[in-house]
């Protein structure tokens, strides 16, 4: 304890240290030659022997300094000191190497944060694991009266849903408001659709049953962005009354600010209201809807299929060409299916590049030591050991390593913007693509 | 390096602060070359040792609070740094003797039975 705080206290002393420590050895040395002349030796002999019989002097001021204080810390400072002179000597070979490491991580960054939040990143709805889809061949749109039938004679799914796609021109009925007319993205949903995904609003209340009737479906709930651009986040929205092509519509609720729905197609939507279905509740061509379900807590997805297929088989046989290619696939597989193989393949490339990065920089670094020999033997000559003059060295790496990671940090975060900004619209979930301490 | 010269013995870590501990008590106050004469005349040049190998424990004994140094002169009216064992030195030394005398005894005894 007590020669810790001798050691600590060494480390801001270090001058006087230094000084003391040189008197004491030139006393030594002196007495030593005057010994070596009383046996007779010259003056230049003596001082000569006296050196021989001292050992290394630099040596030993190391082991002396290693002893008295914290070397490392002291080292550590003079190495990064050392490290940043030396980088700076040669800023073309700073340079590069920064760049080749920056490029390499700021890429590999850039996309880890795109699989992140695509691909690992759970769906943003109560238990998304339950959560399923059922549709024709994978993705495409189901007719009324099918999605009518599943859902009362099939018995894996707590709960059945649809959506259809809209875009409405919305247009506020306040003569006030001078907010001009908009085309929208829109859903109109089955009435139970909202709350299977298990997300309370922010404000107001899901459609209650009964408003998915004809005439009765005049209600409107808006997404957190919608609210806060066209009613600046007015809390007295409820209620209001805007039109959605020419038709008036109530505001009942508003959902929080990370809500989406849908997730993989009709991706912008901003606004939900009721559907009727009521022209198509007997179709069985004309497929337009989506159709979303949530599974029994006890039922596993393979025991849902065959629900599914045995229900599709007796419609198949009742109306012949209707109820083909019918898959149940989980709501996560559907949003990222497409696009799961491309992303992981471009990961892949991306990594190598950066292994292509880090094998240049070595081969540079390589072939600067080479360089740098004299340097390291005049060190070695001044008393650094072996493993002091490797310290050293690595201190500079990392300096190195540390400042290309810092520019490939500021590459990633400005190649996220402008990755997000530029892909096409079927990449579902890329408008949540961060860069946080998880892709880090 | 021992194997540069057999018959010289290399000094085993930690001994060297026993040995100077033990001179500083016979010898008296004394700078590091005097203790490292008088360690080269008893050993009769039996230990390999380059002088400047003493200072890092002189700094170490020094920052353990065992031995003391102040500023001094020689006979000959040099300046020199002067070293002297302290009360917690003396404790030391005879709790350091103790140790080394069991643990020489064991080694002896393992090695006279022939283990």
């Amino acid at each position: 304890m007590r020669r810790f705080a001798a050691k600590l206290a060494n480390l801001f002393r270090s001058r006087s240290a230094e000084r003391e420590l040189a008197r004491e050895i030139e006393s030594h040395l002196a007495m030593l030659q005057e010994d070596f002349e009383r046996r007779g030796l010259s003056p230049e002999d003596a001082k000569l022997a006296a050196r021989r019989a001292y050992g290394g002097v630099e040596q030993a001021k190391e082991l002396h300094r290693e002893a008295r204080s914290f070397q490392w810390i002291e080292h550590l400072f003079k190495d990064l000191r050392y490290g940043t002179r030396s980088l700076l000597r040669t800023p073309a070979f700073t340079a590069i190497a920064v760049l080749a490491l920056a490029l390499g991580i700021g890429a590999n960054m850039a996309l880890l944060g795109v699989v992140n939040a695509v691909l690992l990143r759970p769906l943003a709805y109560r238990q998304p694991d339950q959560l399923v889809t059922i549709l024709h061949n994978d993705r495409g749109p189901v007719a009324t009266a099918n999605y009518l039938d599943w859902r009362d004679q099939s018995r894996s799914f707590t709960a059945m849903g649809a959506a259809d796609y809209w875009s409405p021109n919305l247009r506020s009925s306040d003569p006030s408001d001078s907010n001009p007319a908009e085309h929208l993205y829109a859903l109109k949903v089955t009435q139970n659709l909202l709350p299977l995904l298990g997300i309370e609003p922010l404000m107001g209340r899901w459609f209650i049953a009964g408003e998915d009737q004809d005439g009765a479906d005049h209600e409107v709930i808006l997404s957190y962005r919608l609210w806060q651009r066209r009613f600046n986040l007015d809390r007295n929205v409820l209620g209001r009354q805007v039109t959605l092509d020419g038709e008036p519509y109530t505001v009942v609720g508003v959902m929080p600010p990370a809500f989406k729905f849908a997730p993989f197609w009709a991706t912008r939507a901003e606004l939900w209201v009721p559907d009727a279905l009521g022209s198509t509740l007997h179709q069985r061509g004309g497929n337009h809807l989506r159709v979303f379900a949530r599974l029994r807590p006890s039922v596993t997805l393979a025991q849902a299929r065959a629900d599914i297929a045995a229900v599709t088989g007796r419609l198949e046989k009742e109306y012949p060409d209707t109820n083909r290619g019918v898959v149940v696939n989980p709501l996560k597989q559907t949003v990222v299916g497409k696009i799961e193989e491309p992303l992981l393949l471009l990961l892949g490339a991306v990594g190598f590049v950066l292994l292509i990065a880090c094998a240049n920089v070595a081969h540079m670094l390589l072939a600067r030591t080479s360089d740098r020999q004299r340097e390291i033997a005049v060190r070695v000559a001044l008393g650094a050991g072996r493993s002091r003059v490797m310290v050293q060295f690595l201190t500079e790496n990392l300096l190195l390593a540390a400042l290309g990671a810092a520019a490939g940090l500021l590459l990633a975060f400005a190649g996220t913007k402008t990755l997000v900004a530029m892909s096409p619209a079927y990449i579902p979930r890329v408008e949540t693509v961060a860069i946080d301490a998880h892709v880090g | 390096m021992p194997s540069e010269d057999a018959g010289r013995i290399a000094l085993l870590q930690g001994t060297l602060d026993l040995i100077v501990l033990r001179m500083l008590q016979t010898m008296g106050r004394q700078h590091a070359y005097a203790i490292a004469t008088r360690l080269q005349q008893v050993s009769e040049d039996l230990l390999h040792l380059n002088q400047g190998t003493l200072y890092p424990a002189l700094v170490r004994l020094e920052q353990q609070g065992r031995i003391k140094g102040a500023w001094g002169t020689t006979e000959s009216n040099r300046e020199a740094k002067f070293y002297s064992l302290t009360k917690a030195g003396e404790r030391a030394l005879v709790q350091e003797t103790l140790r080394w005398r069991r643990m020489s005894g064991l080694v002896d005894k393992l090695l006279s039975e022939g283990a």
